[in-house]
């Protein structure tokens, strides 16, 4: 089964018409670091203590991240064993904003 | 988790809609056989009923989540070690207890570890560490480590659907427009009316969320006429030149 279920997945790519790309832009792996950085991802192994929250305001100030920075999963009120983020709750890092 | 980045925070619910995985310790609160054990698992796999935990961050309503894999990976007496694939918004907390209901016996969450969120392996996962050392090589000018440790967003979005328009399309929906039938180049199989998608260009950068109007087969074959509207725009207005003004086509 696919997943996610319920949602029928991209599948292949129809093609409508033949088009080449022009001389504007950047392929992803291919965007100047700094661009490169504003629409970038990172899969964090989150360390077990700090919370979610936490963590990505430290990322942000290590990267000395002139934008936002937000988070998808946010640690459970759990003990201290369930590190990992399980409830995806996401939304971009409004105190981040106004810290700016 | 995954952590996004300036603009990439704006696709942060579709992020989050992808299917997780997680590996997971079910305690039994009671004796229950092998087989009757794998035979009530076997009963959650497939759209379950769910109604979030008092302190949840939705509305408690009464919702289907479906658990596409739920499988017994080792057992100890009381204690089993499980691993399932399920729906975005599925509380395994509950699935555990439900489990135990079913059975008789009752059954809690003992311990719980996210393996996966969408294409995000734990695997591939970056440490603060690996991050702290990237930046270090960065200001010693060598960006490469910080490329490895930073995945561009749209290749975590392999689960959406989407709409690849030309380039002279590219700047009015960046602007805010909807994407209309005539710049369109291609559309994935799986994009579906009312379910969000992306809208990107032909070199595979994200442009916009999108509200699709249509179906994937319809779109090919529109000649006219809006296709998606236009959900949250992403990329930056200036990036591509705006060839609508003047009316120009590629």
């Amino acid at each position: 089964m696919i997943c996610p279920p319920g949602e029928p997945g991209p599948g292949e790519l129809l093609i409508k018409e033949e088009a080449e790309p022009g001389p504007y832009g950047y392929a992803p792996r291919e965007r100047p670091i700094d661009i490169y950085l504003q629409y970038g991802a990172i899969n964090l192994d989150k360390p077990s203590g700090p919370t979610s929250h936490e963590v990505t305001k430290w990322v942000r100030s290590l990267l000395g991240f002139p934008g936002r920075v937000g988070h998808c999963g946010t640690l459970g009120a759990w003990g201290p064993g369930i590190s990992q983020g399980y409830w995806c709750l996401a939304h971009p890092a409004r105190e981040s904003n106004e810290a700016q | 988790m995954p952590i996004l980045l300036g603009r990439a925070t704006k696709l942060s619910r579709l992020v989050t809609r992808a299917g997780k995985e997680y590996v997971g310790v079910l305690y039994l609160h009671g004796d229950v056989s092998d087989q009757e054990l794998e035979e009530v698992i076997s009963q959650f796999r497939g759209p379950i009923y769910q109604r979030p935990p008092v302190k949840a961050a939705v509305a408690r309503e009464l919702r289907v989540r479906r658990v596409c894999e739920f499988e017994i990976l080792e057992r100890e007496d009381r204690f089993v070690l499980v691993r399932t694939v399920v729906e975005a918004g599925t509380y395994i907390r509950r699935l555990f207890y439900d489990v135990g209901e079913v059975l008789g016996v009752g059954a809690s969450m003992r311990e719980l570890r996210r393996i996966r969120s969408g294409p995000l392996h734990e695997r591939d996962s970056v440490t603060m560490q690996d991050i702290e050392k990237a930046v270090a090589s960065w200001a010693e000018g060598d960006e490469g480590p910080l490329r490895r440790v930073v995945t561009p967003v749209e290749e975590v979005l392999s689960h959406v659907p989407r709409i690849v328009v030309k380039d002279s399309a590219v700047s009015a929906i960046a602007h805010g427009d909807a994407v209309k039938a005539p710049g369109v180049v291609a559309v994935s199989e799986g994009l579906r009316k009312n379910r969000e998608a992306l809208a990107v260009t032909l070199k595979g950068e994200v442009i916009a969320v999108v509200r699709p109007t249509m179906d994937a087969k319809e779109v090919l074959d529109a000649d006219r006429g809006i296709v998606a509207e236009p959900e949250r725009v992403v990329m930056e207005r200036d990036l591509y030149p705006p060839m609508w003004k003047k009316g120009k086509s590629l």
